[in-house]
């Protein structure tokens, strides 16, 4: 995230609480819907502060975040999205490379740590970690399921409805139990890698998440 | 009351105009399109309208002192905008003598 995004992001936290609670939860709301639309963070974060503006004015004179915004937020969401400038293809790709830098950094991490226990309880095959398929079959399923549940949370943000919970809960349960059973069942081991190996991975990976997201808006 | 349909093809000229006169936020900008007749229009609707005009840089945004919380944000004319207000004024024109030509040929109003 550019300086220029941090600093509004830091701005716009702070400044959130000087809502009242009912329109803290209506820019929640919108916020939450706004951050899986195909614009910046940087845009965002600039109608995040815009409709802060709007509703502290709103509420200095009597005026209700609905009266102001109107009564149907998904709506007005999409029409402020479809106002927005869409980064190009180029800031596109660099964007989805980020993202999948920083879930595979954040797996990484975590396989790193698991097998560092393992070696430490059982001492096998220490400084080597095999990576069998059903480790590449539960990453990639872990990486689609956060994914899905984001952009599932995102735009139903405004629908507050048990069916949709259920699903949410159905959804994540049904990828645990794909990759518990790709993990127990798909053992055929495809490489090994030295502990080092996967260290510098995660290092190289950090450097060029870092690089990517001071550039990237 | 404008039915919204109506509204629609002008209210984006409608708006640039009332920026022509002077440099203005939301809520100024609500409230001259009701003292002109509008109607009560929500900021809501206004505010996706300043985006795209913002973005198509028909009028551009300062961030000023508001007296009141935070800095508010203030819209004025850019030259393309100044070009793109002639220009709705122009077919507007077109449009309500056409309109009007069709009122008279057929009647006009039935309460006149």
């Amino acid at each position: 995230m550019s300086k220029r995004t941090q600093l509004l992001l830091k701005e716009n936290n702070r400044l959130e609480e000087e809502l009242s609670a009912d329109s803290r939860e209506i820019l929640s709301d919108i916020v939450v819907y706004i951050r899986s639309a195909n614009i910046s963070p940087y845009y965002q974060e600039i109608v995040r502060r815009d409709i802060w503006q709007m509703i502290l004015d709103g509420e200095a004179r009597g005026v209700s975040a609905s009266e102001i915004i109107g009564e149907d937020y998904k709506a007005f969401c999409d029409q402020v999205i479809d106002a927005l400038p869409k980064p190009d293809k180029k800031e596109k790709l660099l964007t989805n490379l980020r993202d999948a830098l920083l879930s595979l950094i954040v797996l990484l991490v975590i396989r790193f740590c698991f097998q560092i226990i393992h070696f430490l309880l059982f001492s096998e095959e220490w400084p080597y970690f095999q990576v069998t398929a059903g480790d590449v079959v539960s990453a990639v399923l872990i990486l689609l399921a956060a994914f899905s549940v984001f952009t599932a949370i995102s735009r139903n943000a405004f629908n507050n409805s048990s069916a949709f919970n259920k699903g949410l809960f159905a959804m994540i349960f049904v990828a645990m139990i794909l990759c518990t059973c790709a993990n127990l069942f798909l053992t055929a081991p495809l490489f090994q890698i030295h502990a080092l190996a996967v260290a510098a991975g995660i290092l190289i990976f950090s450097a060029a998440y870092k690089l990517l997201d001071d550039r990237l808006d | 009351m404008i039915p919204s349909q109506m509204l629609k093809g002008t209210l984006e000229g409608c708006v640039i105009a009332i920026i022509s006169k002077k440099e203005t936020y939301g809520y100024e900008i609500a409230e001259q399109l009701k003292d002109y007749g509008f109607g009560r229009i929500a900021e809501g609707t206004i505010y996706p309208l300043l985006l795209r005009l913002e973005k198509n840089l028909l009028i551009k945004a300062v961030y000023r002192d508001s007296g009141v919380g935070p800095k508010r944000k203030y819209y004025s004319l850019t030259e393309k905008g100044e070009e793109e207000l002639k220009l709705f004024f122009q077919n507007y024109r077109e449009l309500t003598t056409a309109v009007n030509s069709l009122i008279k040929d057929t009647g006009g109003f039935q309460d006149e």
